[in-house]
């Protein structure tokens, strides 16, 4: 039987390379922020937050063996996920624009960074899933100007985190998220649909951190460390002194 | 002439075997159990939440389950008003993240202790938490299909392929009224599918996914309802 290429294989060829082209070209990610409002009770004092331009213009590139690149805009997101989380942990949040200026209103300023971020696709972790670790770190600005920091946190006899001494910031926080690849599975390429939704849990997890570590609960357990240091929890509670 | 003619066969060869992917039901066997610990009811305005259980291990229940579960569950016969698992971890945020959310159904009593996710459950009038667990797997795929195009541009397809495919999942139903577990129901597909091709392929698959959905949906609806299965 001799085998001729015509328009039937020829088709298939184009089929074949469109899929592998989807298949190894760049991804952009665009995740919206779906953070909800946390059901817990504030704490009885202001703070303000400052977001610094590295942090809202944030964009992580990885270079991944099966994809080429992958990019993810995080910084758009950063505003909501923290002012929805930090909004109902506080009495009032404060915009600051300036490390400079301080307002005299609050117990300090929350300064929101992203240290490290990676993802990993499901061919290079063998599993079902698109995964993505966000890495923050979250220094308080007191009033007076000074950073609580490990230093401080010796100092008041608390326990020091080592991961904050390498960091040099008061508070650390490991988010992750996770897409399964079966609920993107289809003819076309959903990679990037999938590494949104991994995106959007994370900014969950980190979410879920802040409340577990900021929150006065007993109840309901919470999960793995969320690495507050006890300088944090010593600043809450000098604060929440009436 | 020619050239029409191939793209023509090809068409023909290509929606065949797309007709026969949407239309021919692979060999698909569903066994189902239900373990009653209390009675069951539901009044008007109450509804159900079928939630996923879920951690940051893998082997997680999938999402497109959860969906077809909770849209069967809400429609047709005997129909219950359910929330989405979706609408129910946004209305209890955090407490119900993969880190944060009972690992168990023992674990249930101590989130209720906890007034904000109390306050929140009778505003949405809650009445049973529905915890979905389970995965489809598939396994033993052996054979091969291989396509060329022969003399007179004729395109065909030759061999056979198959795989089987398992679906197994238990839904455990927890009363929040009465802080109690009120039963438990499994559905466990098995599927065999295969793809015979000589000349066109004629793909056979066994939707085990969608049979154990299917199945546990019409258990739910029953169980809720207070009714008992039948036996046969």
């Amino acid at each position: 039987m001799r085998i001729r290429l015509t328009l039937f294989s020829l088709a298939f060829s184009v089929l074949g390379l469109s899929l592998l082209s989807a298949c190894a070209g760049n991804i952009t990610v665009t995740a919206d922020a779906t953070v909800p409002t946390p059901i817990v009770d504030p704490h009885p004092f202001n703070v303000g937050v400052y977001y610094s331009t590295e942090l809202v213009e944030y964009v992580h590139e990885q270079k991944v063996a099966d994809r080429g690149s992958i990019t993810i805009d995080l910084g758009r997101n950063q505003k909501t996920v923290f002012d929805r989380t930090f909004g109902q942990m506080f009495q009032e949040v404060v915009h600051v624009d300036s490390l400079d200026a301080i307002p005299q209103n609050v117990a300090g300023v929350l300064v929101p960074s992203i240290i490290r971020v990676q993802l990993m696709t499901p061919r290079q972790s063998r599993n079902d899933y698109y995964e993505i670790w966000i890495e923050y770190g979250i220094d308080i600005i007191l009033p007076d100007g000074t950073k609580l920091d490990f230093a401080s946190t010796a100092s008041r006899g608390g326990r020091e985190d080592p991961e904050a001494r390498r960091t040099q910031v008061a508070w650390m926080i490991a988010a992750y998220g996770k897409a399964n690849k079966q609920d993107y599975s289809s003819f076309m390429d959903k990679a990037d649909s999938a590494l949104a939704e991994a995106t959007q849990n994370a900014y969950r997890d980190a979410a879920l951190l802040i409340v577990a570590s900021l929150a006065n609960i007993a109840d309901p357990p919470r999960r793995g460390d969320p690495r507050i240091k006890s300088a944090v929890r010593e600043w809450i509670k000098e604060n929440s002194q009436p | 002439m020619k050239l029409l003619q191939t793209t023509f066969r090809t068409i023909v060869l290509v929606g065949v075997f797309f007709l026969g992917y949407l239309v021919l039901p692979g060999c698909v066997s569903t066994t189902q159990q239900q373990f009653r610990e209390a009675d069951t009811g539901i009044e008007e305005g109450e509804v159900i939440a079928i939630l996923r259980r879920k951690s940051n291990t893998r082997n997680e229940t999938e999402e497109s389950f959860i969906e077809c579960l909770t849209e069967k569950t809400s429609s047709g016969q005997g129909a219950i008003e359910v929330m989405s698992d979706r609408e129910f971890v946004d209305a209890l945020f955090p407490w119900f993240e993969p880190r944060s959310a009972p690992r168990n159904v023992d674990e249930m009593p101590r989130y209720f202790e906890n007034e904000n996710i109390r306050e929140t459950l009778e505003q949405i009038d809650a009445r049973y938490i529905v915890w979905v667990n389970g995965t489809t797997q598939r396994t033993d795929q052996s054979g091969s299909v291989q396509c060329a195009v022969a003399t007179g541009g004729i395109p065909a397809c030759f061999g056979f392929l198959t795989w089987e495919a398992g679906s197994d999942y238990e839904a455990t139903i927890w009363d929040i009224d009465r802080g109690i577990t009120v039963g438990r129901l499994s559905a466990e597909s098995k599927g065999m599918s295969f793809v015979p091709a000589i000349v066109v392929p004629i793909p056979f698959v066994a939707r085990t996914q969608a049979s154990a959905c299917a199945s546990l949906a019409e258990q739910l609806k029953d169980f809720i309802a207070g009714k008992d299965p039948v036996e046969e």
